[in-house]
This record gives structure tokens, sequence and C-alpha cells, in this order.
């Protein structure tokens, strides 16, 4: 017997569910800006220990009328919320910078979700990069393992 | 080997001999102590800017973790009420002293989940009816009080799904 929790098309079991993190950012209405993901105290989240972060699931949610085109990716310091430039070490995942990993819908109210299969080195916090005028919360699914 | 009985939705369902009792909740599995434990929590939220409601358990009291218990939240579902121009912007939080309902002003403890109080944690729909699932595995401390927050004039209902557990 085990328990399960389904997010997006990913199924969490067994240690992935006891170490699942739920983390949140936010963009507002500023071109071209990045922000750090946070846990649940409310703190930037960087793995703990010596572990990784495997990302399953990010997801968006609009505030406004506005599409954003999202990149995804990690970095050894946190910008914080919304700044205007990219981390020195920014690394991206997938195919860079230009806004392509997921394109929220433009009605406010409206969600997207891309599953991923992504990992974060220990070390280094979670950060998603909006390329557009949009204003949105966002989530990042995944679970810390060595 | 334990047969798990699931239903659609929202609804559980109880199995035959030899099978364990199981509900299925926005992706979640409640089962065995989980289950026995689910707690259902309801708040309001009025047609006010900037307020804050405490969640309530089934007896309509503002719900804490009783004994030394904490709560491991799952999931929120937010129902919006109205339909206006904007979405609501939802905000999870806790605090030492509960708010009630539809406050003006947050409880000084209060301690905000993820990024803040922006009110962007989650948007929901710009129509009556509209409903939209927050996933999450985040706890509620013992001794504390769930909040819901938003900054936008939008009413909506909002439940809560978790457990309570000894840690």
């Amino acid at each position: 017997m085990s328990r399960t929790y389904v997010i997006g098309s990913y199924c969490f079991a067994g240690d992935q569910l006891t170490n699942l993190y739920a983390l949140n950012t936010y963009f507002n209405n500023t071109l071209n800006n990045w922000s750090v993901y946070y846990d649940e105290t409310g703190s930037a989240y960087t793995p703990s220990g010596s572990n990784q972060f495997y990302v399953k699931v990010f997801e968006t949610s609009n505030v406004n009328s506005v599409g954003a085109q999202m990149d995804f990716g990690y970095a050894q310091t946190s910008p914080g919320l919304n700044a205007t430039s990219a981390p020195s070490t920014m690394q991206y995942f997938g195919a860079g910078s230009a806004g392509i990993l997921l394109h929220a819908k433009d009605t406010a109210g409206s969600t997207a979700l891309v599953n991923v299969n992504y990992i974060m080195p220990n070390g280094n916090y979670l950060i998603g990069h909006d390329d557009g005028l949009s204003q949105f919360g966002t989530m990042a699914y995944g679970y810390e393992g060595s | 080997m334990t047969d798990i009985v699931t239903g659609g939705g929202g609804g559980g369902g109880a199995g035959g001999v030899g099978s364990t009792r199981s509900l299925t909740k926005n992706g979640y599995v409640f089962i065995g102590d989980q289950l026995t434990n689910l707690k259902t929590l309801t708040t309001y939220m009025s047609s006010a800017v900037n307020n804050w409601s405490s969640f309530y358990d089934d007896t309509g009291t503002a719900y804490t973790p009783s004994g030394s218990n904490i709560y491991n939240i799952k999931s929120f579902e937010i129902n919006v009420g109205n339909t206006w121009g904007g979405t609501m912007n939802l905000d999870l939080s806790y605090a030492d002293t509960s708010p009630g309902l539809n406050s003006g002003s947050a409880p000084s403890t209060i301690q905000y989940y993820g990024h803040g109080s922006a009110g962007i944690l989650r948007s929901t729909g710009v129509n009556a009816g509209d409903e939209a699932v927050l996933k999450v595995n985040w706890t509620l401390p013992n001794g504390k009080y769930l909040i819901a927050s938003d900054n936008i004039a939008t009413n909506a209902a909002l439940f809560a799904y978790g457990y309570e557990s000894s840690s």
C-alpha cells in the first residue's frame, strides 16, 4: 500500500512524496525579469545538505490578460523578486533564454502547465524568467534527492 | 497486496474484503491515518479589497490543530462567487490569532507561505463559478490558524484539504 500525489502528469510516491516541495514565486508587469522560487517558509529555495532538486512540473496562473513567455533555470545566487538582470551564473533549462519553455495563456485566471524532468544541482537557486509584460503567480513542483 | 479503491474527482470508495478505504482529492491519495485524520476546512472572502479570513472546521470553529498536532495541507480549492473585470489574487498564511471572516487587517504574527503578500500565489478565473485548484505540500504548525487573503474585490469560497498528524 502506498500514498501517491499526482501533479500534472507526474505521480509522486515513496521518498519522492516525502520530500516533495511546492515552490512559488511571481512576476509583475515588468518586461524581462527574473524571480527566484520560494519555499513554504518564504525563503528562497536551495536544496538542503548535499541534495539535488528534481523538477517535474512548472505551472503558471495569470493575473492579467497578457501572455507570459517563460524560461526556467538556476544560478548560484538568488535574484530575489523581479530582478531586471539575470544572475551571472544563470544556467537555463532547455533551449535558452528566449522565453520559449512555457507560454502562459493571455486570459486572466487561466493556467498553463508543463511537465519536465530537470535536475537542479546542489548549491543553486531555482529561477524563472519572463520576457513579457504579464503578471502571474507560478508554482514549481519537485523533490529533493541525493 | 492491498487494493486501493478510489472515486472520481472528490469521491472516495470502500472496497470489499481485504481492501482499504481511500480518498483521492486533487491528485492526492489519503489513506490509513491520513484518511482517518482528514480535515476539510472552508472559508469565505467577501467583495472587499484586502481582507483576511480564517479557515473553519466542520463544527464552525476557526481551525487550529488539536493537541500537539500539526496540519499537513495538500491542496486548496477556490470557487469564485462573482463576475467582474479582474481575477482574485490569493495568498495563504498562518498566524497566532484568528482574524475571523473578512478582516480588514492582517494579524500581527502573520507568516505567508511562498513568496509573500503580493496577492498572486494563485489567481482564479473572472467569472462566477470559476474554480481553481492549488496543489501544495505545506505544514500548519501547532497553535496557529490557517488564513486566506486577497488583494482584490472578488468574493469566493475556499476549501483546504489536509490531515492532522503528530509530526
